[in-house]
């Protein structure tokens, strides 16, 4: 019996900070928004109002779905890029190439997602490098604002989440045997047919995984779509922030935050159902 | 790849080749051009060259302020830095902790809680950064009207709440980051420790510990660079003393000014130098 | 009569920078055998049979499948195909999209009519009805089996099998080689196995190619590969041998026969290498071959069991040699019928043999046998 309670005081040991930190930093917290998010501003009385605003206001559902589609979007986009660059840096390069990409590959990505931002704004602005490049040209003969369109942020999305595609993508196709391809091709197949029959199916697991977590990504930036967007970036996130800091409504931006996530979860659990994946079996 | 003829396969090469060199240019161009832009001395932050200048780095004239002669761009990296610290510091604990929870101790509902764990990663960090704003707001009220004003000072925005804030999600990457370390031990080496004579507690100090330190100095480089760079939670957290991105981001809403290139080459270079000694630590731990 | 010939291979040399892993090969593969490639890990085989598949170039030579030069061919355009060594069964698709895959490549076909050759080809491997199952649901025997049919459906001129036995156990690798013969010669494609296991080389072959650090030492059918040896490496490398080091050629009996001294002991054997009056060989002796007979006999060795190992239907009986200056033993094979004579531990023996169940071939630079171990 002292035994037995004496592997329970172990336990307990390590139980109690660990259900500490999760329970006290991230759920209830959780708890606390979504109260939040049926109370009333002034009065705390439940109420359903800050969840009508959402649905009644066309604004905010007018952002919301452009925040998803656009992510949905620049998600397609940073996949069609990344999955070509996985494919060559496992199965083309050879050994020291490999890895002299990788590291160039990974290192932005330890700098700050802001100064990623940053660097494009030093980029696209009207007094910047690319204009500066085409009036050099002789292309334009004055500063044209590339900033705060579509497409700087669709770029600036891409750019911070290359990474987050393309990590997964290779360490499933790493797991691809050499000799898959090589019996495609005694058989008869050529690069296309290999490609399509056997390299990208078995890269499934990593594409969705990509997927994934680039789209949540997406959805949830804030700093490198309000810089590269400015006030015109009219997305979801903005609006949060303005609810908790500006207007200080936490009721609301509670509201917001809560739809945020229960859209995310939702989403993310349709996707893996309609490609069967398992999500543990994913990561 | 099996290409008919040798011109064709080395063509197919050559593609490929050059494939990876424009995506090298798009990942590493903008980082370069900010790094020349910082030593060019034309304040407008652009092109064309005027000059090497070291002016944004130090400088004191009225109309050139250099990064390590703003005062308030300096208060912002010791607070990045003390935030880090202490973030790094209470995760990789709590890492450590986890690691031997999940990987040694069975109970019910361990799934689950390995599940719940994983959470703080999934949700966006506006969100876990407002729900902390929120509770931790209720809280000090609470605490406030209990024991009096002021009692709840520590979890109104400010040092503490940002590091508590950050820690909810750093702790669950040097979690994984640990256990993933811990599960390649074989426990076989502690009996043997022990059936040398230490006693279990010596075991685990000597052997075990020593095993993970590969992973526990990689977390904890992660957990510093994470802290460091983190935003979207912290911007809902941070009182009168903002951290390097925050103070940036201010910065960056008004405009570019060159001390901000300045100011990237510095983090680019710091970060990088960290960011290889994890790589490092990581391929020994392959080991 | 001659034979049509389904691959040839003139002068095939393969360099990796500086290592020559095949040095100037050359042989023919006739239609419709079993022609194995026999030899030690790091022999080469396995670049020749790559070459041959087109997944490797020479650096010299040529190549010529069906009397059409290959070199420049692409893999997927000969008319050979590979059973890999660990089989590359699609995991992503059934067995039967495994089997059609070939014939999803070459068009023309429609779909009922693949399902039918490939429903055939299953068949004939022994897997009927399995088609719907996935790779991961069938054992390894029967992955084996889908490997062949899949690329047996495409009825290629050669059938190129990369040691794909190596990796089942040992009952089911001793079913698998009599089937894999049997299928050969019912369908009469020419095979081309490569392995470091003899005995699978032995077994199954019509003729058997012996390679050693990239060059062939000999070709030649199984019979005579285990009499009459061509060369030092193949005396030691196939079946079991006696190898008595360093003796001396004394006499030569015939063009072909010698006899050796060996610290006093003369001993007679085949001549393997050209040999003349003293000459230093190695001899080689069957052990199945020796006479053992109790008590002392004309005209033959005296020697002394020291040790008897039970193995079934023989045992395996290690003699001393006794009237040697140097300390010489022999392990001799015995069977157990009805005639074996009945020896025990201490026993003193007569041991004799035939001429040429002994081979005798000049030592080679001993650097090069600890390579082979």
């Amino acid at each position: 019996m002292w035994t037995r309670i004496k592997r329970n005081k172990g336990l307990w040991a390590l139980l109690i900070p660990m259900l500490l930190w999760i329970g006290v930093l991230f759920v209830l917290p959780h708890v606390k928004l979504f109260i939040l998010s049926f109370m009333d501003r002034r009065s705390g009385a439940f109420t359903l109002s800050n969840y009508a605003t959402f649905f009644n206001k066309s604004l905010y559902t007018k952002v919301f779905i452009r925040t998803v589609i656009f992510s949905i979007i620049t998600t397609s986009l940073t996949l069609a890029i990344s999955f070509p660059t996985a494919f060559i840096i496992t199965k083309v390069l050879g050994q020291k190439f490999k890895a002299l990409v990788l590291m160039a590959i990974v290192l932005p990505y330890w700098i700050s997602e802001l100064i990623q931002a940053f660097t494009w704004m030093v980029l696209f602005r009207e007094t910047g490098v690319i204009n500066y490049i085409l009036q050099l040209l002789g292309i334009t003969d004055h500063g044209i604002e590339f900033l705060y369109h579509n497409s700087t942020i669709a770029i600036g999305l891409i750019y911070t989440s290359l990474l987050f595609m393309i990590i997964p993508i290779m360490n499933s196709l790493d797991t691809l045997d050499d000799s898959l391809i090589e019996a495609s091709y005694d058989l008869g197949g050529d690069f296309w047919s290999t490609m399509r029959e056997i390299i990208i199916p078995h890269a499934g697991p990593g594409i969705m995984v990509g997927s994934i977590m680039v789209f949540m990504l997406n959805l949830g930036n804030y700093v490198t779509v309000t810089l590269l967007g400015g006030k015109n970036s009219l997305w979801f996130t903005e609006a949060i922030y303005n609810q908790f800091i500006v207007r200080f409504n936490q009721n609301q931006g509670a509201a917001f935050g809560v739809i945020l996530l229960t859209f995310s979860v939702i989403f993310v659990w349709i996707v893996l159902k309609i490609t069967k994946q398992d999500l543990t079996e994913a990561m | 790849m099996y290409a008919s003829s040798k011109n064709s396969r080395s063509l197919s090469q050559a593609l490929f080749y050059f494939y990876v060199i424009l995506i090298l240019i798009f990942t590493l161009g903008p980082l370069v051009i900010v790094t020349i832009l910082a030593f060019n001395d034309n304040p407008a932050a652009s092109f064309p060259w005027q000059g090497f200048t070291l002016d944004w780095f130090k400088s004191s004239t009225p109309d050139r302020v250099g990064l390590f002669d703003d005062a308030r761009m300096m208060a912002a990296i010791v607070s990045s830095l003390k935030v880090a610290a202490a973030v790094t510091i209470i995760s990789v604990i709590l890492g450590v902790n986890n690691a031997f929870l999940f990987v040694r101790e069975k109970f019910v509902g361990r799934e689950f809680l390995y599940m719940l764990m994983l959470g703080p990663l999934v949700v966006p960090g506006v969100v876990l950064g407002t729900s902390i704003l929120a509770f931790s707001h209720s809280i000090a009220n609470w605490l406030d009207q209990a024991l009096g004003p002021g009692a709840g000072i520590f979890l109104r925005p400010g040092f503490w709440l940002v590091v508590l804030g950050q820690v909810s999600f750093v702790a669950t990457t040097t979690t994984l980051v640990i256990t993933a370390r811990l599960k390649r031990f074989d426990p076989s080496l502690e009996e043997a420790a022990m059936d040398l004579g230490a006693t279990r507690a010596n075991a685990i100090m000597h052997i075990t510990l020593r095993f993970l330190t590969p992973a526990v100095v990689g977390a904890a480089i992660i957990a510093f660079l994470f802290s460091f760079q983190n935003f979207n939670t912290t911007y809902f957290l941070i009182g009168s003393d903002p951290t390097v991105p925050i103070i940036l981001y201010s910065r960056l809403r008004f405009g570019i000014s060159p001390e901000i290139n300045a100011v990237s080459v510095l983090l680019m270079i710091v970060t990088g130098v960290l960011g290889i000694l994890a790589f490092s630590f990581q391929k020994d731990d392959n080991a | 009569m001659t034979q049509e010939i389904d691959v040839s291979l003139v002068q095939i040399t393969k360099k990796f920078g500086d290592l020559v892993a095949v040095n100037n090969v050359s042989f023919d593969i006739p239609k419709g055998k079993f022609f194995s490639v026999l030899g030690p890990s790091g022999s080469g085989k396995t670049t020749v049979l790559r070459m041959i598949a087109g997944f490797e170039t020479p650096t010299a030579g040529d190549i010529y499948i069906g009397g059409e030069r290959v070199n420049d061919v692409p893999p997927n355009k000969r008319r050979c195909n590979m059973v890999f060594q660990r089989l590359a069964l699609f995991p992503m698709m059934n067995i039967l999209d495994n089997v059609t895959f070939g014939l999803r490549r070459r068009g023309g076909i429609n779909k009922a009519e693949m399902e039918r050759m490939a429903e055939d080809a299953l068949a004939r491997v022994g897997l009927k009805g399995l088609g719907k199952r996935r790779i991961n649901q069938i054992s390894g025997g029967q992955q084996q089996r889908v490997a062949l049919a899949r690329s047996l459906v495409l009825d290629p001129t050669v059938l190129l099998l990369d040691e794909p036995l190596g990796s089942l156990d040992l009952k089911l690798r001793q079913a698998m080689k009599l089937e894999l013969k049997h299928l050969q010669a019912r369908m009469g494609t020419t095979f081309v196995y490569i392995t470091h296991d003899q005995t699978i080389a032995l077994a199954m072959s019509d003729t058997i190619a012996v390679i050693n650090l990239g060059k062939i030492e000999q070709i030649a059918s199984p019979e005579e590969l285990y009499r009459r040896p061509a060369t030092h490496f193949v005396a030691s490398f196939v079946g079991e041998n006696n190898k008595l080091m360093a003796g001396r050629v004394t006499r030569m009996l015939d063009d072909h026969i010698c006899e050796a001294d060996f610290g006093g002991l003369p001993m007679i054997g085949r001549a393997g290498d050209k040999l003349k009056p003293g000459d230093t060989v190695d001899l080689f002796i069957r052990p199945e071959m020796i006479l053992l007979r109790p008590g002392k006999h004309e005209n033959a060795i005296l020697g002394k069991i020291s040790e008897i190992n039970f193995d079934g239907s023989h045992s395996l009986i290690i003699v001393d040699l006794l009237e040697s200056s140097r300390p010489l033993a022999l392990n001799v094979k015995l069977q157990h019928t009805e005639e074996a004579p009945e020896v025990a531990v201490g026993d003193v023996v007569s041991l004799s043999w035939r001429w040429d169940a002994a081979n005798a071939f000049h030592p080679v630079d001993q650097s090069h046998i600890e390579k082979e171990a």
